[in-house]
């Protein structure tokens, strides 16, 4: 692995992660709290509404079509009863790490917003598989769907400097673009991710599925979730949903259906649920409309 | 007074008259049509993401499927005022994976091109041009004006694929 100047790179790359704002206290204490027995739906409710921004968005992701509730819910306390624990923290990971997600990537060719709906139909669409292979954590898939390309955010500006040096090499050595920025740069986006994920103290379980998004067979772990994240990902990444200049350079680990015991027509059927759902998330772009109390 | 709309996945638009832009954002496996009648300037896009539909649910988003998408936006253009019979047609995207032959189930977009084509034929509608294939993600836009098609790489240049609707060309008697 060729990778020219990259000690100085890599120690910019560090430095640019550890500049990356870190996850909002808020979420930090929701997740704890979701993980302790104790706590009860009107604690939580009162912690995120300490924050008034993620608290209208938790409300206007809760309200969407994508969860199907009967009526619509005003009150945070209300919506954690209702969707429970899991899927409230998963909410609040949403709406923290969507400033971050909806930035615009110029490294990749990715406008505003563009990233943000690749990783929502990544975590849609895992959260599919996962329910079909029957994870016990299907919430956990989401999250980890929305986060695998976290990365991407921390190496844009290298990637910008060499992208068409990158691109050249996937496609002279047929390698995914992946590991053609592993080659050009010394890291690739996963590997970025993964230090992000370990900066914001996120579990290790998630930490790994970042990591080794792009080659489950690799992880030490070989936990499902991270076939299930990787399938997730290459389906969004083919059907065109948030892609950047990267496009479909990208390659699915041999095994991976098998794995999954999944089949051509479990495939598109997935890919027609991930359209379906896609349509009914609400847009967090629109200002959101407060009802808070 | 044009208007500039974009095509998402599995939507039909549909337009008359000169001043249009349809757009479709980051066709990847996806296959945009454009179908253009350049008497009336009825111009509609389609951004279909699969080949096939099933039987049980094709209802909400006739758009989403190679098979049903065509008749649909036919249809949506003739009561539009197009006529089937000078519609001329371009597609693009269609896009694979890269390389590695072991992903065959993954190998939708060629699925789609190939049933978008077949459908275009059984609509008796003439496949002017096409950009399909490789492992980029395209931009596609159509204006009404003229029935000019423009692709963009995602990432790389913009070129022209086709005038719709250019009658010396379409009748076969350019060059």
């Amino acid at each position: 692995m060729s990778a020219t100047g990259t000690p100085e790179k890599l120690q910019q790359l560090v430095q640019t992660i550890r500049d990356l704002p870190a996850l909002p206290e808020v979420v930090v204490r929701v997740m704890r709290m979701t993980e302790d027995p104790r706590s009860d739906a009107q604690s939580i409710a009162k912690v995120i509404a300490t924050d008034q921004a993620m608290a209208a968005r938790v409300l206007k992701l809760a309200n969407s079509a994508f969860y199907g509730l009967p009526r619509r819910v005003s009150t945070l306390s209300e919506a954690v009863v209702i969707l429970g624990f899991r899927t409230i923290k998963n909410l609040a990971i949403a709406a923290s790490t969507f400033e971050l997600l909806n930035r615009e990537i110029a490294g990749y060719w990715l406008q505003r917003g563009e990233l943000w709906r690749h990783s929502l139909a990544c975590a849609i669409g895992a959260q599919l598989i996962a329910r079909k292979v029957r994870l016990p954590v299907v919430e956990e898939a989401f999250v980890a769907g929305l986060l695998h390309d976290i990365g991407k955010v921390a190496i844009n500006l290298f990637v910008r400097e060499q992208f068409d040096q990158i691109m050249e090499r996937a496609q002279q050595d047929r390698i995914p673009f992946v590991e053609a920025e592993q080659a050009v740069l010394g890291f690739n986006h996963a590997m970025a991710g993964g230090l992000i994920a370990e900066k914001w103290n996120l579990p290790p379980s998630l930490v790994s599925v970042i990591k080794y998004h792009h080659q489950p067979s690799s992880a030490p772990d070989k936990d499902l979730m991270i076939s299930v994240v990787h399938l997730a990902d290459i389906l969004s990444i083919t059907m065109g949903i948030g892609i950047g200049g990267d496009g479909l350079y990208y390659a699915l680990e041999e095994g991976t259906l098998a794995t999954l015991a999944f089949e051509q027509a479990d495939i598109d059927e997935l890919c027609e649920q991930i359209v379906d759902q896609m349509a009914r998330v609400v847009n967090l772009q629109e200002q959101p409309e407060v009802v808070l109390r | 007074m044009g208007v500039n709309l974009t095509v998402g996945m599995g939507e039909i638009q549909v337009v008359r008259g000169a001043g249009n832009v349809l757009t479709a954002l980051g066709l990847g496996s996806c296959v945009g049509v454009c179908l253009y009648d350049p008497l009336t300037r009825v111009a509609g896009m389609v951004h279909v993401v699969l080949p096939k539909s099933q039987a049980s649910k094709t209802g909400e988003l006739p758009g989403k499927f190679a098979d049903t998408a065509i008749p649909a936006i036919v249809q949506r253009m003739v009561e539009q005022g197009a006529n089937v019979s000078r519609l001329k047609a371009a597609i693009a995207g269609g896009a694979q994976l890269f390389q590695f032959g072991v992903s065959s189930s993954l190998d939708v977009g060629a699925r789609n091109a190939e049933a978008v084509i077949i459908a275009l034929r059984e609509a008796g509608i003439p496949l002017q041009a096409k950009d399909v294939g490789g492992s980029a993600g395209r931009t596609l836009r159509l204006i009404s004006d003229n029935g000019l098609i423009v692709v963009r790489t995602i990432g790389g240049a913009e070129r022209e694929l086709a005038v719709l609707g250019n009658i010396l060309a379409s009748s076969g008697v350019a060059a």
